[in-house]
């Protein structure tokens, strides 16, 4: 199966789609070895198609290209793709970040049902100096509102009375 | 004086933002599980530490400081017992 694709324009890439068998359904049967007798089973398990689902990894278009419907193009060549290996029953686009709706919704528009919902969790990251001065300076340009208080917490942690 | 009251209250008696308090804890895990029950004055030893003289950690490891300790106790005429109950002191 072809894995990976490139889109040109004018004699230059401007997107890249790139896509994998899932390798982990043969890797589980293996028990984690990789000696000659599991060598031999993973050529047996790949004869015997034991790999039914494809992982769409990566697809990155130009933004420029954006909205050119190069994505559209690429999902069309890898239903052509799955069909010319009908053991394939499946392609997983589990890379798609949930903050990220127009992705979501461009594999939506093609047919793709959302089964797995990974949950992104993001908070500050805030390096926050051990030199008074810069972390005061770091935390009140993140929270102007808290200057009195940012103040207040360093003078009295620095000069307890 | 350092102000007989609690991290938290300290902190929620100066400050709204609820994550800034969080960055400013961001070192409570190496003193206390709970701003609320840890003191403002232990607190403000260690964090003040931190903020004068920066972080530093014991050459070969916190096992180094356990040994001086047992080092000087015996110095001194004191036996260093392990795995026992204390049930009573002088």
């Amino acid at each position: 199966m072809k894995s990976i694709w490139f889109a040109h324009y004018e004699r230059k890439p401007v997107a890249i789609y790139l896509m994998f068998p899932d390798i982990n359904q043969i890797l589980k049967h293996l028990n984690g070895k990789m000696d000659l007798i599991s060598m031999i089973k993973f050529v047996w398990l790949k004869h015997q198609k034991t790999m039914t689902r494809a992982k769409g990894f990566l697809m990155g278009v130009i933004p420029r290209f954006h909205n050119h419907g190069i994505e559209s193009a690429f999902i069309l060549n890898v239903r052509k793709a799955v069909e010319n290996k009908p053991h394939y029953t499946e392609v997983e686009f589990s890379w798609v970040a949930g903050f990220n709706p127009k992705m979501r919704n461009i594999f939506i528009s093609v047919g793709s049902v959302p089964v797995k919902n990974y949950i992104t969790y993001s908070r500050y990251s805030v390096t926050v100096s051990h030199d008074p001065r810069k972390a005061i300076e770091t935390l009140t340009g993140l929270f102007p509102d808290e200057k009195p208080g940012i103040t207040s917490y360093f003078d009295h942690i620095l000069n307890p009375k | 004086m350092i102000p007989d009251i609690s991290v938290g209250e300290f902190l929620d008696s100066i400050i709204k933002n609820e994550d800034l308090k969080l960055i400013l804890l961001g070192n409570l895990g190496y003193f206390h599980d709970d701003p609320y029950t840890l003191s403002l004055a232990y607190y403000t030893i260690a964090q003040g530490s931190y903020f004068s003289n920066g972080a530093s950690y014991i050459k070969g490891g916190s096992q180094q400081l356990s040994n001086h300790l047992a080092g000087f106790i015996k110095r001194h005429g004191g036996e260093v017992l392990l795995n026992h109950i204390v049930t009573e002191k002088n």
